[in-house]
């Protein structure tokens, strides 16, 4: 297969001794505050002294100036926030409350409560107007964290708009879910959570955790009663492939502020590898729930929006659905692909997925 | 072996015997037969496990584990139902004169000749008028001018028009004119040109009983629809016309010409119901058609439509959709007459001419033929307008329907209306006995109507292409 | 009257209800004039009928049924339906 879009990993003697979050830039700059420590990157002039200064053409080549890169200690830094990416995600914590068997980020039970306030400090330091994704492991598991970190983002009258991906059980508590609504008056916050089923028997199964669901749940109301707006978020496995269109009509008649839907296919990383004879189905054998399910959308008057699905698995009625999504450091595409007249529409296949299971159908030329 | 428990829940026997059952989540299914409403009523584990999967999902049946969370569901959708009708925001009516240039035997609103004095809405009253939209309203403002015929008053709607703009954003509102279109002219369409500006009229069964109803001097107001429509549709586009259709004893034959003219004209948007009982209309022709009388001619109406969609060609009939909308709980399911709760001027607010503000169109009605002051909430030329709503507060008391005899055990209950100003006309107070209420009739029998439309899916396909 | 009948039916205290009777008989009330008596172990229901209209007896034995069905249903779940019902007009009043 040919190679992922955007790289995003680096390595510079200069960096050894640089730990944490910085600010990466390619000249001197009076406007940027000073939450972060800066390096400078083939700038023409002499930045001061003192300063962490170097030349590296991949560093330059893939960043631009206002970037947030995650130095390790060692040289090795990850650019954590770009300009030119098409998506940002901060991991905030790696700790989590389930155990879903198709994890992409299997949880380590840690103390990595740091990780919030880089993320603090990122998010001031690189003030943007686009959306930020906040990611972990569960990002709300401990409530003072979040709220410590919302507080600080409010201290420095941050607006950056931020999704966070969570399961939603800390929204059972109603005073958290109030509490959290509020913080964030002044910002556009979407939460991700989601719903693999209309029971019990199929949601814990599948996150392995016994509650989850009448938590989830639980959260759910919450959540929308306080006015967060809920971006629901449906996995179709071999377990719950028949139920989706039925967890669609659960959630549009019982939640409040299901600002969209989201069906995301499958994806081979973390445990999923190892689970995916017992978790994957095909496309094909549930299209017509599929095409039940987006029909809900005209219905209930709410988004529903396909991922990771590329277009030749799924019926032609509902490829207005499908997202071109996938982050751009995990987009490829197989030669198939090249002669394809929908490519450009098209999310192609995750860079994990390995020369196996593409099948790429002949497309219409 | 799991354990089940029953969610709350209602039940209808459908002609087919077929068994239809819904919750309070307002969530529809249908049972086989009584065989297994029994079942799911004495001992739900006798029934086949793919029928225990389906109620599961529904919201009819819970496991011991699940069934605090399938509790907690039920109660946040019935609130959200209610919420639903309880907050959509008001239509805004209003009566600029009451002067109208025909003589229709079963007008609803005691009309007047065009040539009179005193029944106009004078253009000094407009500021006062916005004004009290917006202290009572939000944006988007959704406006429609009745009559009498409003065509009439087009100096006042033009002069309306500009203050509001200047008022509010353009995009912010919308107008409705209901007109017979006799009166449509070239100054009046130029204006419209390129305005959020929608017209509504009315079409009857036949052209013989649309001449009969409406009597226009010249006797061929069918004629001269037609025409006006047309022109209408070359000047602002197709698409700016809604009909309605009120159906009497003389139109019950002519169901097939009616679809025929709108296609003619190239109208796709119907409204078809029976006549009602207020204004001119009783006694004499309320009573005119049995609800009965008027669903032999409604089905085939439906029938010969869905057949045209199935060819492909695109026409809506919105009574029957506002009732398919409603049981699927579907985005647009607001219909004035169909909410339950329904508080006097919680889902309408007209003010007529006069500048008095009543909660509804049939109650301006009422009060011109009957007089009952309590009806009237305010006045526009009033300063430092307070709104009288203790009649609007009893009203809406009595007007939730989960909890009145005759409501509480009907599978439509979460879908229906209560409309307690009918019940006030017809029985004096705002519940009324359901068993020989016109209607609940009515909506029964459409509701049990859509159930039989989607026992095919053929017609399944043509309704959610609707959506 | 002219070609009016009685129709007289019967049913068991123990079986049925006075409420699931006078429930059925609230939708009859269109169609015919009814009595409802008191015969100490049994119920009598008393219909004024056209002669043809025999029909009468089926459609309220429906209903009867129906409301029967209903009585035990209830059992089942009317709390359950008041607090669900109380807990969402108090969550409206908000």
């Amino acid at each position: 297969m040919n190679s992922p879009l955007r790289q995003d990993l680096f390595y510079n003697d200069s960096l050894k001794d640089i730990f944490g979050p910085v600010q990466i830039l390619k000249r001197k700059d009076s406007d940027l505050g000073s939450m972060l420590p800066k390096i400078y990157i083939n700038s023409i002039v002499d930045c001061g002294v003192d300063v962490v200064q170097f030349n590296d053409e991949m560093i330059n080549q893939w960043t631009t100036h206002g970037d947030i890169g995650y130095a390790d200690g060692k040289g090795k830094i990850r650019v954590a926030l770009s300009q030119s990416a098409n998506a940002n995600t901060l991991l905030v914590t790696e700790r989590c409350d389930n155990l879903c068997l198709f994890c992409s980020q299997p949880p380590r039970n840690v103390n990595d409560e740091i990780l919030f306030a880089y993320a603090a400090q990122s998010i001031i330091a690189f003030n943007s107007k686009k959306v930020i994704g906040i990611s972990g492991g569960e990002p709300l598991l401990t409530p003072n964290y979040i709220i410590n970190f919302f507080t600080i983002l409010n201290q420095f009258e941050n607006k950056t708009p931020l999704h966070i991906l969570s399961n939603g059980r800390a929204f059972s508590r109603k005073k958290f879910a109030n509490d959290f609504h509020e913080l964030n008056k002044e910002r556009f916050v979407m939460v991700g959570v989601p719903l693999y089923g209309t029971t019990s028997k199929v949601h814990d199964r599948l996150v392995n955790s016994h509650g989850a669901w009448s938590e989830t749940i639980a959260g759910l109301i919450n959540a929308g009663n306080a006015g967060i707006e809920i971006e629901l978020r449906i996995i179709p496995t071999q377990y719950n492939f028949s139920e989706i269109s039925s967890i669609i009509e659960l959630a549009a008649s019982c939640f409040n502020h299901i600002a969209s839907i989201s069906i995301m296919n499958l994806e081979q990383t973390g445990w999923a590898k190892r689970n995916w004879s017992e978790l994957y189905v095909e496309p094909e054998s549930y299209q017509d729930e599929l095409v039940k399910s987006c029909q809900m959308s005209k219905r209930f008057g709410i988004d529903i929006s396909l991922f990771n699905y590329p277009l030749c698995h799924i019926p032609h009625e509902i490829h207005h659905h499908a997202k071109k999504s996938i982050s751009d450091w995990k987009n490829v595409y197989t030669d198939t692909c090249d002669s394809c007249i929908l490519k450009s529409n098209c999310g192609g296949f995750f860079s994990s997925v390995k020369d196996k299971w593409t099948h790429p159908e002949e497309r219409i030329l | 072996m799991a354990s089940y428990s029953l969610l709350p829940f209602n039940f209808r026997q459908l002609k087919d015997d077929s068994v239809l059952i819904s919750n309070l989540s307002n969530i529809y299914h249908i049972l086989p037969n009584q065989n297994d409403l029994k079942k799911l009523i004495n001992n739900i584990s006798d029934l086949d496990p793919e029928s225990i999967k389906i109620l599961e999902r529904k919201l009819f049946i819970s496991t011991t584990d699940d069934f605090e969370a399938k509790v907690q569901l039920t109660t946040s959708s019935f609130t959200k139902n209610i919420h639903k009708d309880l907050s959509s925001p008001r239509l805004i009516m209003i009566v600029p004169t009451l002067r109208c240039d025909h003589h229709c035997t079963y007008c609803q609103v005691s009309r007047v000749n065009q040539d009179v004095d005193g029944f106009d809405l004078p253009l000094s009253s407009i500021p006062s008028l916005i004004d009290f939209i917006r202290k009572i309203e939000s944006p988007p403002y959704k406006i429609e001018f009745q009559g009498g015929e409003p065509l009439l008053a087009f100096e006042f709607i033009k002069e309306f028009y500009k203050q509001m703009q200047e008022a509010v954003f353009v995009d912010e509102f919308s107008f409705v004119i209901a007109t017979s279109l006799s009166l449509i002219n070239e100054d009046i369409l130029m204006w419209c040109v390129g305005k959020n500006i929608n017209f509504s009229t009315s079409i009857d069964a036949g052209k013989k009983a649309h001449n009969r109803h409406r009597k226009l001097i010249t006797k061929d107001s069918f004629e001269r629809t037609q025409k006006n429509i047309q022109r209408v549709d070359n000047k602002l586009g197709k698409g700016k016309i809604g009909t309605v259709t009120t159906v009497t004893h003389d139109g019950l034959s002519g169901f097939d010409e009616l679809v025929d003219t709108h296609l003619a004209l190239g109208l796709s948007e119907m409204f078809v119901r029976p006549v009602s009982s207020y204004g001119f209309a009783i006694p004499k022709q309320a009573k005119d058609i049995t609800i009965d009388e008027f669903m032999a001619f409604y089905k085939k109406l439906i029938y010969r439509i869905m057949e045209e969609n199935k060819k492909g060609i695109h026409i809506i009939e919105h009574f029957l959709f506002i009732h398919f909308k409603r049981l699927i709980n579907a985005k647009d399911g607001m219909y004035v007459d169909l909410m339950a709760p329904a508080g006097y001027a919680k889902n309408s607010m007209l003010i007529d001419y006069t500048g008095n503000v009543f909660g509804s169109d049939e109650a301006r009605m009422v009060y011109r033929k009957h007089g009952f002051e309590d009806l009237i909430i305010g006045n526009i030329n009033e300063k430092n307008q307070v709104l009288d709503t203790t009649f609007s507060e009893n009203m809406l008391v009595n007007s939730f329907n989960f909890d009145v005899p005759g409501c509480a055990d009907c599978v439509y209950q979460g879908s229906c209306g209560s409309d307690p100003i009918y019940h006030l006309q017809e029985f004096g107070e705002p519940i009324g006995n359901k068993s020989n209420s016109r209607f609940c009739q009515l909506h029964k029998s459409v509701f049990d109507f859509v159930f039989e439309l989607l026992k095919d899916d053929s017609n399944k396909s043509v309704m959610e292409g609707w959506l | 009257m002219e070609g009016a009948e009685k129709l007289i039916l019967h049913y068991s205290k123990s079986s049925i209800s006075e409420l699931a009777l006078r429930k059925a008989l609230y939708w009859i009330t269109d169609s015919s004039a009814w009595s409802l008596n008191d015969l100490g172990d049994l119920w009598e229901v008393l219909f004024e009928v056209d002669d043809a209209d025999k029909k009468i007896k089926y459609k309220f034995e429906r209903l009867l049924n129906d409301y029967v069905l209903r009585e035990i249903l209830d059992r089942h779940t009317n709390d359950l339906k008041q607090a669900i019902v109380r807990k969402s007009l108090k969550d409206l009043s908000i």
